[in-house]
């Protein structure tokens, strides 16, 4: 990730997060990107990724918030198919 | 997974994702692969990082369904026309084989999933139907 971009917060949100503006820097990333992965917009391993974390680490920030992800499918004609393919693999167990 | 296939396998890449603590628990049904094919693809998703990509590569080039809940490695998946499964579909074939031995168990499992991932009420209602 080299491209980076600004954005403008009021200054009392700095001072009532008590962060250093490089670490409201870094909490706001991490706000972001479990916010896209909370909103199933990117995957588990890519979230890590952007965070510089193990997907492990990941896992476990997002769960410390009791958050849920949008994931899995979508429709019942995608779950029937994914139980299709699942049942006809393991057919004779 | 374990009681459903003899083996599975995950690629190379998605294990160096993980933390070593994590990587030293890898069951040894667990098998760690690699594509030995240089398989080009096309319009792949930002949303998507390179050992997302190495699963679809090894899904490609074995010709394996691969089993997650990201919507955009599935999305991208089911484009590629990889068959694909998911936690949902596992958990009714487990009850269904009465591996999840009573309702009340598989019940329970479903409101683990639900606690991880938003399940619509359409989705649910498949599930729970008998």
């Amino acid at each position: 990730m080299t491209e980076k971009i600004n954005i403008t917060l009021p200054i009392v949100v700095l001072k009532l997060a008590g962060l250093s503006s490089e670490k409201l820097e870094e909490k706001s990333l991490l706000i972001w990107v479990l916010e896209l992965y909370s909103e199933g917009k990117i995957t588990l391993s890519k979230a890590a990724l952007l965070l510089n974390l193990k997907v492990d680490e990941f896992h476990s920030e997002f769960q410390k918030r009791h958050l849920k992800h949008v994931g899995g499918p979508e429709s019942i004609q995608e779950i029937q198919k994914d139980f299709d393919t699942i049942h006809d693999l393991t057919k004779d167990k | 997974m374990k009681l459903l296939f003899s083996t599975v396998f995950i690629s190379k890449e998605i294990t160096e994702e993980y933390s070593n603590e994590w990587r030293e628990k890898i069951p040894n049904w667990v098998k760690i692969l690699s594509s030995n094919r240089d398989i080009p693809l096309e319009n792949i998703p930002l949303s998507l990082s390179s050992a997302d990509l190495s699963i679809i590569k090894l899904a490609l080039d074995y010709n394996m369904p691969i089993t997650s809940d990201d919507r955009p490695l599935r999305n991208y998946a089911i484009k590629l026309e990889i068959k694909i499964t998911g936690s949902l579909g596992l958990l009714k074939l487990l009850y269904k084989k009465r591996i999840i031995k009573s309702r009340e168990k598989y019940i329970h499992y479903l409101n683990s999933l639900q606690e991880d991932i938003y399940i619509s009420e359409d989705l649910i209602k498949w599930a729970l139907d008998e």
